[in-house]
């Protein structure tokens, strides 16, 4: 049986969302790692932290004395047996605003609340705006009751507009170019 | 069905600007560049630990200190304005007895030898630490050289100076300190 032209879109849009959300899930678990000591784990966690010395860099792309003592104190924490987050809480207790990524409790955490409820409401929109197309589009066809309403009130404005132009005079030709003026 | 978009689209366009209202507000409230009051963490809470072999060969311990005001400074023999600093600090060290204030200095990632030189240069008789400093700095928040931290006698960290700092301000902000204590 054939499907609908409709419900075969509806289908396509579906698996192109699937597709996006396993691409974007992929990459993300893809990221950094949260164990050992390798240079990348430290790189990752230094990344994080701001530079106290520099104008826009991380600790990780920066070789100021302070960012190279930030890396050492990384690393040794790193071979502890820390984790990430108590790593990073390590600096934030030390230095304030030192994290480049914002806090997720108090007014910061709006950051990342903010986003989720714009998007949310964009989705919403964007859904109810395809959905009152979608019925608008859809054309009824009249019943006959209907189809006589509709006759009755053409034949009544039809007479109306008939009757309106024998009371009215009719209109000066605005645009006659005579030269006759037409004015008192 | 349709009756049902009028009701809906109020919502979500309050949902929006509620969002909208918040992202303002936060960024109302966020702290701006180049405001420069000097914080800390650190202060109102006891000084992290300090200790080590000094320049001299002697043990230092900030906790054998308590009872007195104590400047910690950070400092580097590499670093222009620490070098324009140190007679200030001098100066402080010379008015002890009656300031009751004593300075320690703590070298960042510098070696034993440039910081003998330093003194010798430009003055200077208080103990000195340079080795594992580098931890103590992160301890105590450094972000840059020179740096200052006065401690209380209670062992509190009561003020920080970044930048160079002048012998007549630091007398005068201890000075309205133990009165204020008092």
């Amino acid at each position: 049986m054939k499907q609908p032209h409709s419900q075969r879109q509806k289908w396509w849009w579906w698996a192109l969302m699937a597709v996006i959300l396993v691409v974007f899930f992929i990459s993300a678990s893809g990221t950094s790692p949260t164990k050992g000591t390798s240079d990348d784990r430290l790189f990752a966690i230094a990344a994080q932290i701001k530079c106290v010395q520099c104008v826009g860099e991380s600790v990780a792309g920066s070789a100021a004395p302070i960012a190279v003592q930030f890396r050492r104190e990384i690393s040794a924490q790193m071979k502890q047996g820390q984790t990430n987050d108590e790593i990073l809480n390590f600096f934030a207790d030390r230095y304030d605003g030192v994290l480049l990524t914002p806090p997720s409790t108090g007014v910061g955490s709006l950051v990342w609340v903010i986003p989720v409820i714009v998007v949310a409401a964009a989705a919403l929109l964007l859904a109810e705006g395809l959905r009152v197309r979608r019925s608008s589009g859809a054309v009824q066809p009249l019943s006959s009751e209907d189809q006589a309403l509709v006759e009755v009130a053409l034949e009544q404005r039809q007479s109306g507009s008939a009757a309106k132009g024998r009371e009215e005079p009719a209109e000066p030709d605005r645009n006659d170019d005579s030269g006759v003026n037409h004015e008192p | 069905m349709s009756k049902s978009v009028p009701r809906r689209a109020p919502i979500i366009a309050g949902i929006v600007g509620v969002a909208v209202l918040a992202l303002v507000l936060l960024f109302v409230v966020s702290p701006k560049g180049g405001q420069s009051k000097v914080t800390s963490p650190l202060l109102g809470k006891i000084a992290p630990e300090l200790a080590g072999t000094t320049l001299r060969g002697e043990q230092f311990n900030l906790d054998s200190a308590r009872g007195e005001w104590v400047l910690v400074n950070f400092f580097a023999t590499w670093c222009p304005p620490c070098v324009a600093e140190q007679p200030e600090l001098v100066k402080i060290d010379a008015s002890r007895a009656t300031t009751g204030l004593r300075v320690v200095s703590v070298a960042f990632d510098d070696s034993a030898a440039n910081v003998e030189k330093f003194f010798a240069d430009n003055g200077g008789d208080w103990p000195v630490l340079t080795k594992g400093t580098g931890a103590v700095a992160l301890d105590y928040g450094v972000k840059g050289l020179p740096e200052s931290f006065l401690i209380d006698p209670a062992g509190t960290v009561v003020a920080k100076f970044e930048g160079g700092i002048t012998a007549d301000a630091l007398e005068k902000y201890v000075a309205r300190a133990t009165r204020g204590a008092s």
